[in-house]
């Protein structure tokens, strides 16, 4: 029985962790059916686990919940706010009894009655646990007082960490050996008996050390499981809307840090909302999104994992932190004078410093930042702190992983072999096989990758040793713990190994370019990769400026329009060099020489299909068999420019100088130090889209069996911008054409023109015209055209 | 005082360091060099699971030799500091003997860059011997910085 209820208490706990977060995504999204289904199947469990055991507070919370998700499955019942709130509370107060029963104490008694009450819809008020809380001490009523052999839950061992230790770093000497042994076994000649001996060998080995990790490691789903629900409490008492992003949970880490994590990271997200991420109004005031972001991202980089906390709020203040540190004789003038802006703001870390206008019950007091360096400090760990005021505020936690062994991808670069932690891996795409296209800027060279410019560093610069070049590398595309990508090239991406890093002498480390060394099967030596403080040195942590760059995205405004207009670049059949706007381009073609025709005063070209009038065609005399084109769309109708070949895609920054006369330059625009002509693509629209029958929506419908109307007529009407439709099609038409005395049926639709066969019949009016009344029939085609546009 | 101490050839020299302080003499085949390291660490190698840190003992003195052949078989002395290993990269390793005296200081030096690691010259069965510092090997970067 006692087995039981351990069991009973553990599985609930495991689910409880899981459901907090279904939770706060259901609440985001109450139409996401599978999160409720996950709740429900929660409540479920629950209320049937209770059945085993005399709990019957419990057993009533769970079917009281259950009843009323099966409700809102059933599509009976909107999940409204306050119902969400219900469901919270019921899942709280099952977890304060779980947590009761787990600790051995008899189960809390009172009464259920007000969740109960705010599940039913009855109660205005939800969720108080002061109340429940009140009762708890108070004495325990009969039934409730369950027998106390319920003490004894948990089974397990406490050992002390250095043994720990001490096993761990044997298993990594064993693994070692084993892979040496492995290699003279491999050499020598031996018998197979032998070798399938050391195969088993290997076996167990490999199990051991994945059992001994387990003994330490944790996942960081642990820590952050609980936190969106604590992300959204807060914040709702705040009155703020804040979303919070949770990146790299499966990265594990020594279950002893990850306990004494915990404090920092609620210290620090309890910040971020409380005075960090502004009211709503404010933030849509500042031109910010209403719901401020907290992201979390974790990356292990050898034998450290930084954990990465990022807000969109108000940033630090500088000048008021520096005047609380001078109040409280933290600093004097003098120190703050040599003193640098980052210096400055570590400051926050100092204890009896906050930079809160006022003290609130979240946080304010200036404890915190102190004690939380302190802890992290403790395990060997760093805290360090980037701000920029009005964007934003990131704290970077880099931790020991104790025991690392980190999953990685074996690179070659030359003559040398590097690991890359694996968490940073985004993709890996090969140059050669590929087709990426590289262009560079300035001296940075640019990779395309799923329709976005990369920065590409070739490693071997960075590490200034011999490589392949670019365009013959692997690319790796890393993410870097800022979550922006870029792509390292190298030679070769090897393998993927699970690599025991060892650290670095510090004169090694003092590069930056190593995070740690890992000695390979066949005994060879790797050094990891520091991906984070390549990416630094290369200059690609701009920190906070990401979130510049989505609100950018995000909110289109007109400024930033402006400042960039993407373009194409190409060269002209005379060999200058014209920028075109991008959104005007519709493709790029290359075109069979049979395909153009160069008329006297125009020329076409016939793509898929379709022709379409060509422009840059009047010097040009095709010499190649294909031709590029470039289709300009204005939306409805195609212009083809006849060019040499598109040279790159850019964004224009600078100013465009207007041209003073109009033709087919619009302006001038400064690109990289050249004057570059932009094609004015109305200017070409006005004067060579004409001939392009321009509203082919319009349709009219008419007799086609009739010789005249197909031979004569229907020439005329669809140079007037009709699409002819035979007189028995099912479509809808908006003109109709009749013959004066034709035999046919009457033809349907919204309006009709009467062609009359004799001139004297015809009435003058649009309605009925004489059938070789050119002018007249063209006018009233005009004329119905635009009443119905 | 009897201190025993390691005479080997460095730079052409004879020189001794205290013995206690190095762990192990071993032979160094293959050294993992580290692109864009501080120009006197050699590389990496390894003595069982334990990486070590290649130093080359000319390079921190400043002198220059011509490279050596991947693959050559290299002495070097082996020793802990901090929580790390380091190999000393020598010339050639001869014997641990007890020193007769204490160490001399040499009238006018013994040139700028010998004297950071030198802390005199003992007297020897083998003859006289510049008597090293461990640390200063290790610890280049922040000496010079």
């Amino acid at each position: 029985m006692d087995d039981l209820l351990a069991e009973f208490i553990a599985e609930t706990h495991d689910m409880l962790g899981a459901v907090q977060e279904t939770l706060v995504s259901w609440e985001a999204n109450p139409s996401d059916s599978e999160k409720l289904d996950i709740i429900f199947r929660f409540v479920h469990t629950v209320k049937g686990n209770c059945g085993f055991f005399d709990l019957p507070r419990l057993a009533a919370l769970s079917h009281a919940a259950e009843t009323s998700l099966a409700e809102v499955r059933a599509g009976n019942r909107q999940p409204d706010k306050p119902f969400i709130d219900a469901i919270l509370a019921v899942i709280d107060r099952i977890d304060e009894m779980v947590s009761a029963l787990e600790a051995g104490e008899d189960l809390p008694s009172g009464s259920d009655d007000d969740v109960l009450a705010a599940l039913d819809g009855s109660a205005g008020s939800v969720e108080q646990p002061e109340t429940a809380q009140s009762e708890t001490p108070s004495a325990p009523e009969p039934e409730a007082a369950k027998p106390t052999e319920t003490t004894q839950v948990a089974r397990s061992i406490r050992l002390p960490v250095t043994l720990l230790d001490r096993v761990m770093a044997e298993i990594s000497d064993v693994v070692l050996v084993r892979n040496e042994l492995g290699r003279h076994i491999r050499k020598a000649d031996l018998d197979p008996a032998l070798v399938s001996t050391f195969d088993r060998l290997t076996g167990i080995i490999n199990d051991l050390r994945e059992d001994v990790s387990q003994m330490r490691m944790h996942r960081l789903d642990h820590l952050y499981a609980p936190l969106p629900r604590l992300v959204r409490d807060l914040s709702h008492d705040l009155g703020k809307k804040v979303a919070l992003e949770v990146d790299g949970g499966q990265v594990e880490l020594d279950r002893e840090i990850i306990e004494l994590i915990r404090d920092p990271i609620v210290h620090i997200l309890r910040n971020a909302i409380d005075h960090g991420i502004e009211a709503p109004e404010v933030r849509l005031t500042n031109q910010k999104p209403e719901t401020g972001t907290i992201s979390i991202n974790t990356r292990q980089t050898g034998n450290h994992v930084a954990i990465i906390i990022d807000d969109d709020g108000a940033g630090i203040n500088v000048d008021r932190l520096v005047k609380r540190a001078k109040d409280a004789g933290i600093v004097t003038d003098e120190e703050l004078q040599v003193m640098s802006g980052a210096h400055k703001l570590e400051l926050i870390f100092e204890p009896g410093i906050s930079t809160a206008a006022e003290v609130t019950s979240i946080s304010g007091r200036g404890v915190g930042m102190d004690v939380a360096r302190a802890n992290i400090e403790r395990l060997g760990g760093t805290i360090a702190i980037r701000s920029e005021e009005g964007e934003g505020t990131r704290l970077i936690i880099s931790l020991p992983a104790t025991l690392s062994i980190v999953p990685s991808l074996t690179v070659q670069v030359g003559d040398h072999r590097f690991g890359v932690p694996r968490s940073y891996a985004e993709e890996i795409v090969s140059s050669r096989s590929d087709r990426l296209s590289f262009c560079d800027a300035g001296d940075s060279k640019l990779v395309e990758f799923r329709g976005k410019k990369l920065r590409c560093i070739r490693l071997a610069d960075v590490l200034g040793i011999a490589g392949d070049d670019t365009t013959q590398c692997d690319l790796l595309i890393a993410k870097l713990a800022s979550g922006d990508l870029c792509a390292l090239a190298v030679d070769k991406v090897l393998d993927h190994e699970e690599l025991v890093v060892k650290p670095l002498a510090d004169a090694i480390m003092s590069c930056n370019l190593y995070t740690g060394a890992s000695l390979l099967d066949d005994g060879s030596l790797v050094l990891m990769l520091h991906v984070t403080g390549i990416a630094m040195q290369e200059g690609l942590h701009t920190d906070v400026a990401r979130k510049k760059r989505s609100y950018v995205q995000e909110q289109a405004s007109k400024a930033a329009d402006k400042l960039a207009i993407p373009a194409v670049l190409f060269s002209t059949l005379e060999g200058t060099a014209q920028l075109v706007r991008m959104d005007s381009v519709t493709r790029i073609a290359k075109v069979d020489r049979t395909a153009f025709r160069f008329g006297e005063a125009s020329a076409q070209v016939v793509i898929n299909g379709d022709i379409v009038p060509l422009y840059g065609s009047e010097s040009a005399h095709l010499c190649a068999d294909k031709a590029n084109v470039l289709l300009l769309g204005d939306g409805k109708r195609e212009i083809a420019y006849l060019i040499d070949k598109v040279l790159d895609t850019v964004r224009l920054t600078n100013e465009i100088m207007p041209e003073s006369q109009a033709g087919l330059v619009e302006g001038v625009v400064l690109l990289d130090g050249m004057a570059t002509e932009v094609v004015d693509c109305h200017w070409l629209f006005a004067n060579y889209g004409t001939q392009q029958t321009d509203d082919t929506v319009r349709t009219c419908r008419m007799d086609l069996t009739d010789q005249w109307v197909r031979s004569i007529l229907r020439p005329l009407v669809e140079s007037a911008g009709y699409k002819v439709i035979d007189g028995d099609a099912s479509e809808d038409a908006d003109l109709a054409i009749m013959l004066e005395g034709g035999e046919s049926a009457p033809l349907q639709a919204a309006e009709i023109i009467t062609l009359m066969s004799a001139e004297a019949e015809a009435e003058g009016g649009p309605d009925s015209i004489y059938r070789y009344d050119r002018d007249g029939l063209i006018a009233a085609l005009q004329s119905k055209k635009r009443a119905s546009v | 005082m009897n201190e025993p101490i390691l005479l080997a050839q460095l730079a052409g020299r004879q020189v001794a360091f205290p013995a206690r302080q190095i762990d192990s003499i071993i032979e160094l085949g293959l050294i993992t060099p580290v692109p864009r390291s501080p120009h006197y660490v050699e590389g990496l190698s390894t003595l069982r699971s334990k990486s070590l840190t290649v130093i080359n003992c000319k390079s921190v003195l400043g002198i220059d030799e011509e490279h050596a052949e991947p693959g050559d078989i290299r002495q070097a002395a082996v020793v802990k500091h901090g929580s790390h290993h380091y190999a000393l990269l020598l010339d050639d390793v001869h014997d641990v003997v007890e020193t007769k005296a204490d160490p001399q200081d040499v009238l006018g030096g013994v040139g700028e860059e010998w004297a950071r690691v030198a802390s005199g010259v003992v007297e020897t069965s083998a003859g006289p011997a510049l008597l090293m510092s461990v640390v200063p090997f290790i610890e280049v970067e922040t000496e010079f910085a």
